[in-house]
């Protein structure tokens, strides 16, 4: 999976993010890639 | 079989096993997204095919106007005898909302990425097995001797049904995916052996139960009680089929597009850590599954007088292909770092087994490339495809040009 430092799954397999979400500079750029990949637009970024 | 008609216009008479459909759908689906968006056609009693990614995502997300209680166009609609909506014939695929969501809760926790995960070492002795059968050949079939047998393989442990069985796994997925044409009285004769292969199957994981998908089908309990039999039954039918094409299809085209691409072939070889982001371009490119949907009521939608039970052919690959979500949409970019492809579909619907599929993809790819750095087609028109909601390479005769010659 794209950006596993920042994203996990749950028992169900469903995608959570993995501890509270805060990104520094390097992960945001992975979280926003992760983001143009999603086919269910299922992330937001808040900034 | 029936004797159809060639197809003159796509747009007023489409149909998914006509030749030119079945040798090459792109230039087909790249008109119609063009000029129509949304293609019609009177076959198999009525139906409606659209091209664009934003039709085919609307239409996949609306439960409230097209029911899922059948996936597959045939020329018979399903009775409401068996199994009704919203459970359907083979939940939760079959299965509308609110009983989809149990449904789909139960297969879950088996398809789920720490679950998976834990296949690899068999997936990998697996593909390695296959490969030393054919070891030194210099002709290969990546198709028949190599693709069909990962995902059939893989589908068998998960079930535990026995090992000798593959073969037979591989005429029912023909059999319910490709006779879509057939009449509805050969459909049903020719689906009684399938019946029957799974109803003896069950009684034999009832009567010595063991540690795998069946039994834990027969098992799981939702609010305090097991699941119908005829709802373990559909899902395991459901995991037969859609687990077996459908990946062997994805993995065919992969190693047939290598095979023509030199280029990128060699790109993989030298920087196997490039494969992941391939996979999905493979994905996105040769998407091999199509959904149905039935419409549920008379009504105008995007612009088309649907009529209730009209049929809805969901593409997914053609959506793969629209230029206004995609750059160069026709071109195969091997590192596409964008690439929101809709390979597996989205919404309630979407495969429960996109993370094994990946799994067998990236295990089978890395195995296949570490033997043979380099490889082509014998011959580009001896290469047949499936017909129907699966598109894929059914044989791929290879010539090896250099073998790792790894023991």
């Amino acid at each position: 999976m794209m950006a596993p430092e920042i994203f996990g799954f749950d028992d169900l397999g469903n995608g959570v993010v993995l501890d509270d979400g805060t990104l520094d500079a390097a992960s945001l750029e992975r979280a926003r890639l992760a983001q143009a990949n999603c086919p269910e637009h299922a992330i937001f970024i808040d900034e | 079989m029936t004797d159809k008609p060639t197809v003159e216009d796509f747009a007023t008479d489409w149909d998914h096993t006509d030749p030119t459909w079945v040798h090459d759908p792109y230039p087909i689906w790249d008109d119609l997204r063009q000029r129509c968006p949304v293609a019609h056609t009177t076959r198999y009693g009525g139906g409606w095919f659209p091209t664009t990614y934003e039709d085919v995502t609307t239409i996949a997300k609306d439960t409230d106007h097209f029911t899922s209680r059948t996936v597959v166009i045939a020329n018979g609609r399903p009775t409401e005898e068996a199994m009704p909506a919203p459970i359907g014939v083979s939940p939760p695929i079959s299965s509308d909302p609110p009983f989809h969501a149990i449904a789909r809760k139960v297969v879950l926790p088996a398809f789920a990425p720490g679950v998976i995960n834990g296949y690899e070492p068999t997936i990998r002795a697996l593909c390695v097995d296959l490969l030393d059968q054919v070891r030194g050949q210099e002709f290969i079939n990546a198709s028949s001797q190599y693709a069909q047998y990962i995902p059939s393989g893989v589908i068998r442990r998960l079930l535990g049904f026995p090992e000798d069985d593959v073969d037979l796994f591989l005429k029912f997925v023909h059999v319910v995916l490709e006779g879509i044409d057939h009449s509805v009285d050969e459909r049903i004769e020719e689906f009684a052996p399938i019946e029957a292969y799974i109803v003896a199957q069950m009684e034999d994981h009832m009567a010595h139960p063991r540690d795998d998908l069946t039994n834990y089908l027969l098992n799981v309990e939702v609010e305090g009680e097991r699941l119908a039999p005829e709802h373990v039954f559909g899902t395991i039918i459901l995991t037969l089929i859609a687990g077996i094409d459908t990946t062997w299809s994805a993995l065919g085209s992969a190693i047939w597009h290598l095979a023509s691409h030199p280029e990128d072939l060699a790109r993989l070889v030298g920087e196997p850590d490039l494969l992941p982001m391939a996979i999905e371009e493979f994905l996105r490119f040769y998407a091999p599954v199509s959904m149905a949907r039935l419409v549920k009521h008379d009504m105008e939608y995007l612009g088309c007088a649907m009529k209730e039970d009209d049929w809805i052919l969901l593409g997914f690959p053609a959506a793969n292909r629209d230029p206004l979500v995609f750059e160069d949409a026709d071109t195969f970019i091997i590192d596409r770092a964008e690439n929101r492809h809709v390979a597996f579909g989205l919404g309630i619907h979407r495969c429960a087994g996109s993370n094994l599929a990946r799994l067998e993809l990236r295990v089978a790819l890395e195995e296949f490339i570490a033997r043979y750095s380099s490889f082509e087609l014998v011959d580009p028109d001896a290469v047949t495809w499936s017909q129907g909601q699966v598109r894929g390479p059914r044989s791929i005769p290879l010539r090896v040009t250099a073998s790792t010659g790894r023991e």
